[in-house]
């Protein structure tokens, strides 16, 4: 019974890890897709300059690490 | 008003402290920890910034930190994503240390400064421009930044009217010209983000048209300035090592071992590299201008620290005046952050500039000069020293450098930046073309190609250097030489990175040069940073000392105090040389 139990918590931590590398790795995928679609669009355009998002700076926006 | 600017985590570590919109003190972490480029919190820094001004930490109105960690946090898992399943061990070793300090600075900083406080935090670039247009004297400009990479710009363009600032355009990691750089100079067999000036000093000797094509081909460049790197050709968004085989392949061989022999391969793919990266700055600069038209431009960013580069803006006349922050890497953020919200935040207005000079760091009195060579004097008995007035002072010293002696110069403030100024410098007489050799190998220990940088007295400069007007006070310019009779400080392309002084920005280093120029008719001197290779430059009299004992320096001057090598046998402790240069890692 507690083999069984152990069995199950492992099998669930593998299938788990799995599902989440299965994951990372699709949206590694798609991402890379994306980029390289932008990147052609960009190259199309004659500039790799991209438009700086601009907020008005406050103490508020500085308090944010992000 | 007073905030405290911090930079740390990456490398160069730095506090700078702002009150009432003027920076009064400032400084680099290492040169307290003697460790170079030391990237860890800034204690020492903070602890000098706030103890110059006699202030407490409980006076500081707001603590800047110089960028976002979570954006930067962002790009490394995106990064992840974009290479995987490459870059594993990297991402674990970044995971390491991102887990364990630096996604939690905010908490860092209130616990290490006991700081109770608002903790603000600043874009990387922001932080950058604002360290060069708040510190210029213009009240307007273009501004340019450009190094290996902040959260994710690695390069923006953008303006500057009053006390705003405003970044409009940017390229994103892994583009960077910093990062292009730092990939050859690893390959280069030299320490990335540490020797990036060697190669630049390299430049000169190789053949810039040997490598250029290939250059080409690692990076797509439009007209605007703004590039792609052909990221095929990089490790460093996977790896430990910035370049991979295939840049090998197509440079012919693998990364130079660091310390073997430089060949003309090596020197011409320095060469071809600089040549490419003066076209890219070039063009940025031109294009900002066209999008954000002024007279003035304000840069900073580690590529900013290219003076070779920076001397090409200068020569093709497309900005009337220039502005480069002294301490243009990581270390004037510390700087940029604090003016950022002084200025552009809180909305004070901008008059004239932030930053009065690069002397913001530590000095020793007279008096505690003195104190130390009682100290040094019980260690070294029979140890002696003249002493001299301050009028005095500068003709008995231009005298030694006339007789071709090399002094260690160690005056007032230290210097903020990267560059040496005239407070903590090695200075010998320029017009001997042996000092070159001499000084590199003898008392810096550094590599024999390494050029030595002039100082000049502002208004002769014109007839030394083709300046086309301009000056450089903080030595980030290189300009053509005009005169064959300074050799040691002219480099094989008949170039020298110039630092041009006016009496106002400092008064003994003025009269010295002065005097030199009634003795010998020359109103030059080799100015280079007083250490060795590989230790940050000195900041205490100790450890000028220490540099001044362990080399062939002949004459050291601590403040009004003046040592004579010969009179002094005891200091020629050479026995410990070889365990003192140990002590600093070779960049």
């Amino acid at each position: 019974m507690a083999f069984a139990h152990a069995f199950g918590r492992v099998n669930s931590a593998v299938i788990l890890s799995a599902f989440f590398i299965v994951l990372v790795g699709f949206y590694a995928l798609v991402s890379r897709l994306i980029t390289l679609f932008r990147q052609e669009k960009r190259d199309n355009t004659g500039t790799f300059w991209r438009a700086k998002e601009w907020h008005k700076p406050t103490i508020e926006l500085l308090r944010r690490q992000f | 008003m007073k905030i405290l600017g911090i930079s740390c985590f990456y490398h160069d570590a730095a506090a700078a402290l702002l009150v009432d919109g003027e920076i009064v003190a400032a400084a680099q972490e290492e040169r307290f920890s003697r460790k170079k480029h030391d990237d860890s919190f800034p204690a020492h820094s903070i602890e000098y910034c706030l103890s110059s001004q006699k202030l407490s930490i409980g006076d500081i109105d707001y603590v800047v930190f110089y960028d976002k960690p979570v954006l930067k946090f962002e790009r490394l898992l995106m990064t992840f994503i974009k290479v995987w399943p490459r870059g594993l061990r990297l991402f674990v070793t970044a995971m390491r240390v991102w887990l364990k300090e630096k996604l939690w600075v905010e908490h860092t900083i209130a616990k290490r400064l006991e700081y109770k406080g608002d903790i603000l935090f600043t874009e990387h670039h922001y932080a950058h421009a604002a360290s060069a247009y708040y510190a210029s004297p213009f009240l307007d400009a273009t501004v340019v930044t450009m190094d290996g990479v902040g959260e994710w710009d690695t390069a923006t363009v953008g303006y500057a009217r009053g006390n705003e600032l405003k970044l409009t355009h940017t390229i994103h990691f892994p583009d960077s010209l910093g990062m292009l750089y730092s990939a050859v100079t690893y390959y280069l067999g030299f320490k990335v983000n540490s020797a990036e000036y060697k190669v630049m000093g390299l430049a000169p000797y190789g053949n810039p048209n040997r490598y250029y094509e290939h250059f080409k081909k690692l990076i797509d460049v439009k007209a605007n300035g703004s590039f792609r790197l052909d990221m095929r050709y990089f490790a460093y968004e996977y790896g430990l090592t910035m370049t991979n085989t295939k840049f090998d392949a197509l440079f012919g061989g693998q990364p130079r071992t660091p310390e073997s022999e430089l060949t003309e391969r090596h020197k011409d793919i320095a060469a071809s590299l600089q040549k490419i990266t003066e076209e890219i700055v070039l063009k940025i600069v031109t294009h900002a201008k066209k999008l954000h038209p002024s007279e003035n431009l304000c840069m900073a960013g580690g590529v900013a620290l290219n003076a070779v580069a920076n001397g090409k803006i200068l020569a093709s006349g497309v900005f009337k005046n220039i502005y480069i922050q002294p301490a243009a890497g990581d270390a004037g953020c510390a700087l940029g952050a604090a003016c950022y919200v002084y200025f552009d935040v809180l909305g004070h207005k901008k008059e004239g500039s932030a930053m009065k000079s690069a002397y913001l760091g530590p000095s020793f009195s007279n008096d505690e000069i003195k104190d130390f060579l009682g100290e040094a004097g019980r260690e070294y008995p029979g140890f002696r020293y003249s002493v001299f007035s301050d009028s005095d002072l500068s003709s008995h010293v231009a005298k030694f450098l006339s007789e071709n002696q090399v002094v260690g110069w160690f005056q007032g403030r230290m210097e903020f930046g990267p560059r040496a100024l005239g407070n903590r410098s090695i200075l010998a007489d320029p017009r001997k073309k042996e000092n070159w050799q001499r000084v590199n190998l003898k008392i810096k220990f550094r590599e024999s190609f390494r050029p030595f940088a002039p100082s000049v007295l502002a208004e002769r400069a014109g007839e030394y250097f083709d300046l086309h007007g301009a000056e450089s006070s903080y030595m980030l310019l290189v300009a053509p030489v005009r005169m064959k009779s300074i050799p040691a400080v002219t480099h094989v392309d008949g170039s020298a990175r110039i630092q041009t002084l006016r009496r106002e920005d400092n008064e003994r280093f003025y009269d010295l040069i002065s005097e030199f120029e009634k003795l010998t008719g020359c109103s030059v001197l080799v100015n280079t940073s007083f250490n060795v290779r590989g230790e940050p430059i000195v900041c205490t009299p100790k450890e000028a000392l220490r540099v001044f004992a362990n080399t062939d320096m002949d004459v050291l001057v601590l403040g009004n105090f003046l040592i004579v090598k010969s009179e002094n046998p005891m200091l020629n402790i050479k026995v410990n040389q070889e365990l003192y240069l140990k002590e600093f890692q070779i960049d």
